[in-house]
């Protein structure tokens, strides 16, 4: 009886379980691959994109694929970082000591493009790594 | 027989809990592609609700009052919705402070912010702020706001406040059921303390850059910054089913908040995926330096 009862019972969990994984249909606001995004030295993106005019494929052409993040707005953002721009000398390197974050990928200088839905880069941002405050 | 019989009860009882999800799911689910689309329909009393509780709201209304002289001596408080949904209806809700005693409406302003009152006696009686709204559709935030900044700005001592407030009154709701509740218990202490905490603040639209300006010094926020900071720790879409952001994304990013470097008058400006015409009525935004703009 009491078997009968725990094969029910967990049977039904099953079942249960399997609708609370499946009932509720998500469709994401943004998509971001793949995980990690490519470097680059600083001087490829030199003129490497004109705004309004390259595509998608002139983008992979000149600096190689990289991180997306899809929007469900149609708007896509590419990320490149710098391979020799980042943070690691003088009271930049203690700063980062301090805070333990001296591997953080944000550390890095970056290169942002954003695609418009129509498939051509509408921006650009070219951000140095991260100054440090003035002292005093 | 005393052990089967409490491994049965173990199971009946993550039967119920996964019941009770199967049931909050079914409120919110959207219409399935190719049926009739129905017109909204108010519900005056949900079975469950997104709730917060009063008391806690309170606390924080009184943090507020505590440190608004150093950190946003000119600004005001308010409380906002946002959703979480695509189908949440954020048009016309409905707000009530709630006891056994107590039923008082809160006015929701057309942009869905909303003052508290004070009552001693839904103090009292521990009572709850309820929207005609069901569990998981919409997210709460502070709004703490200095008038006369410039358009597309923020300024960081108001977020501060922002954060301590909205953890104190526990309005976050971007965490998992049980196991985040311990999480959220760990690290609510001097947590909009730390360099840049996950508090997830909200633009208005879809955001391209971020930019700090204190005095001379600039700086342009990471990537990992914004768009609750994917780039960094994607998330799965089960993971945004449980993030404050699931259909905001795009809205989202994270501010130095114990950066003491940056002071309580730094603005942070904001620049958009989209621009918005001149013709609009509302100022370009700042360009950012290293930032090309069509």
């Amino acid at each position: 009886m009491t078997t009968a009862l725990h094969a029910t019972v967990s049977l039904l969990l099953i079942v249960f379980t399997a609708g609370c994984a499946t009932q509720r249909t998500i469709v994401p606001s943004a998509v971001v691959t793949p995980q990690r995004s490519a470097t680059v030295a600083i001087e490829r993106t030199k003129d490497a994109v004109v705004i309004g005019r390259s595509t998608k494929a002139d983008v992979r052409a000149r600096l190689g694929e990289t991180q997306v993040i899809r929007f469900d707005n149609g708007f896509e953002i590419w990320v490149y970082r710098f391979s020799n721009d980042r943070i690691g000398t003088g009271a930049a390197s203690r700063r980062d000591v301090r805070s333990g974050s001296e591997e953080r990928p944000d550390r890095h200088g970056e290169f942002v493009i954003l695609f418009a839905p129509s498939g051509l880069v509408a921006k650009t941002r070219t951000r140095p790594a991260p100054s440090l405050p003035p002292r005093g | 027989m005393t052990h089967a019989a409490a491994r049965v009860a173990i199971l009946l009882a993550l039967l119920l809990i996964c019941s009770r999800a199967f049931a909050a799911d079914r409120q919110e689910k959207p219409a399935a592609a190719g049926t009739t689309a129905l017109p909204p329909v108010e519900v005056s009393a949900l079975r469950d609700p997104v709730e917060k509780s009063y008391r806690k709201i309170v606390r924080g209304m009184d943090l507020f009052e505590e440190r608004r002289a150093r950190l946003a001596p000119g600004a005001s408080l308010r409380f906002k919705l946002l959703p979480r949904h695509r189908d949440t209806n954020m048009q016309g809700i409905a707000l009530n402070i709630v006891s056994d005693r107590v039923n008082i409406p809160v006015p929701v302003a057309a942009d869905n912010t909303f003052t508290m009152q004070r009552s001693a006696q839904a103090l009292k009686e521990d009572a709850f702020v309820v929207p005609n709204r069901g569990a998981r559709t919409m997210t709460w935030r502070t709004e703490i706001r200095t008038p006369g900044l410039p358009p597309n700005t923020r300024r960081l001592g108001d977020l501060r406040l922002e954060c301590l407030v909205g953890m104190e009154a526990d309005l976050i709701s971007n965490v998992r059921d049980f196991l985040g509740q311990i999480i959220r218990s760990i690290r609510a202490p001097g947590y909009c303390d730390q360099r840049e905490p996950h508090y997830l603040f909200f633009a208005e639209r879809p955001l391209w850059s971020v930019t700090l300006v204190a005095g001379s010094r600039r700086e342009v926020l990471s990537v990992d910054s914004l768009y609750a900071g994917i780039t960094r720790d994607p998330m799965t879409p089960t993971d945004l089913q449980y993030c404050d952001c699931e259909v905001l994304l795009d809205r989202t990013y994270y501010a130095p908040l114990g950066d003491p470097s940056w002071p309580n008058d730094t603005l942070i400006h904001f620049e958009y995926m989209e621009d918005v015409p001149a013709s609009g009525g509302t100022d370009a935004p700042v360009a950012a330096p290293g930032v090309q703009s069509r």
